[in-house]
């Protein structure tokens, strides 16, 4: 279910100039934002005097609004996939891709895959030691406070990364079906992709594009 | 106990406080007769089941005690080798305790100065702006929480996956460690914190996030 957009529940009123009747509503103070946006439907101001005939009190909006924000740009939480990393036992990088990425490593690709391949061997041992009891999936996320990191290892090795945005929840049933369903039927049943190096298949590039696009989480829009 | 551990890193990655829960962890003890079913190895000072699991007895268990004796690292608790002993058929029956082995302080320096490079590679692998380091963890078994604070200073707490409240706890022992640790003269910044008042009000604190998970503003 996603709420409206804030325009379509509560059309701001057309002209402001005038003095807003004092209510205790703390998006009152925001006028000149509101200027910029659309129109009041004409039944709700004499049209006469250009004035609203019963001042509408703004409903209450759920979340009030940051001070540094416009209202047009007041968005809905959307959730989003950054980017997927494919790795196998040894370390290599078997696939990337990414779909809203906002700030590079900083560190040449090649770098950025051992980097991250090297962050999550440490964190495996890392909890498995830590751990009061005995592990039975291991390590399953970590999150910061912009991105969430899921992770997913295969029997074999082979090691599933998924970045998203916080607001996603455990997402271990898609890496698996990331595993299972595309690497495992397009990859690794064809004879003529060659394990353990990078893959080529394009079959296997669009099939993972066009199946995180219909993911519930993704969000078209860079959110 | 839902919470397991709490750790402090110091801005440079060393551990400066570190209390952990007396739980037990997952032990089992059974008797076994000659020749042993479980493969055992040497590794670290610690003699580890390499291979054979069974009955609670799992890979990468150690040694804990035989014959009700704890053991003492590779040696048992009369100073003989354990996997010397427990080769010869003489000894048997035996009856030994495996368990998850118990960090030594060692491991657990170790452990928080990868906390602390983990940390800080999280945040450099941000496919986003303005990303902080790993705020929290989370695996079947635990979850690692993590605060680090304007100075650098980082307050990890490790706690079931279902306890609650553990964001407000961090700030509280926040407060305690600027409390009790910082406002002691002698105390010296960085420095492993051996301050009483520090230890007794950290307890209290997770005595009360046990039980009720939240802190008033006035506490």
């Amino acid at each position: 279910m996603s709420a409206p957009s804030y325009e379509e529940s509560c059309p701001p009123p057309k002209n402001l100039d005038r003095e807003k009747p004092k209510t205790s509503s703390p998006f009152q103070t925001q006028h000149s934002a509101l200027k910029t946006v659309g129109n009041l439907p004409p039944t709700a101001y004499n049209s006469a005097s250009h004035e609203l005939r019963h001042a509408p009190a703004r409903p209450r909006f759920p979340t009030p609004p940051r001070a540094s924000e416009a209202w047009p740009r007041m968005r809905v939480a959307s959730m989003t996939v950054h980017n997927l990393y494919l790795f196998d036992r040894n370390g290599v990088c078997l696939h990337y891709s990414e779909w809203h990425r906002k700030k590079q490593a900083g560190i040449p690709k090649e770098e950025e895959y051992k980097l991250m391949y090297g962050m999550l061997f440490s964190i495996r041992s890392f909890v498995s030691k830590m751990s009061p009891l005995d592990m039975k999936d291991g390590f399953l996320s970590f999150q910061t406070s912009r991105y969430k990191l899921h992770y997913y290892e295969t029997p074999t090795g082979i090691k599933v990364v998924m970045n998203t945005d916080l607001g996603v929840g455990p997402i271990r049933d898609v890496l698996h079906h990331i595993y299972s369903a595309l690497y495992v039927e397009l990859v690794v049943k064809n004879p003529l992709c060659p394990l353990g190096q990078t893959v080529q298949s394009e079959l296997f590039r669009s099939r993972l594009d066009s199946y995180v696009r219909s993911l519930p989480f993704f969000s078209a829009r860079a959110g | 106990m839902a919470i397991f551990s709490v750790y402090v890193v110091n801005k440079a990655g060393g551990l400066i406080y570190q209390w952990d829960s007396y739980s037990p962890r997952a032990e089992a003890e059974k008797t076994f007769s000659y020749p042993l079913d479980l493969l055992l190895k040497l590794h670290d000072e610690r003699v580890l089941v390499a291979f054979g699991q069974r009955d609670g007895i799992r890979v990468g268990h150690a040694v804990l005690a035989i014959n009700g004796m704890d053991v003492n690292g590779k040696y048992t608790a009369d100073g003989k080798e354990v996997l010397e002993y427990l080769g010869n058929s003489a000894n048997y029956p035996v009856s030994i305790r495996f368990g998850r082995p118990r960090l030594t302080s060692n491991e657990k320096l170790m452990l928080a100065s990868m906390f602390h490079s983990l940390f800080a590679i999280g945040s450099q692998l941000s496919p986003e702006q303005g990303s902080s380091g790993i705020e929290m963890l989370e695996t079947d078994t635990f979850k690692l929480h993590c605060f680090q604070t304007l100075t650098g200073i980082k307050f990890v707490v490790l706690a079931d996956p279902r306890q609650a409240g553990i964001d407000s706890l961090l700030r509280k022992i926040y407060e305690i460690y600027s409390d009790f640790a910082l406002k002691n003269p002698f105390y010296s910044l960085e420095m492993p914190i051996r301050c009483e008042l520090f230890d007794q009000n950290l307890k209290l604190a997770l005595e009360v996030a046990e039980k009720a998970g939240t802190f008033g503003p006035g506490s």
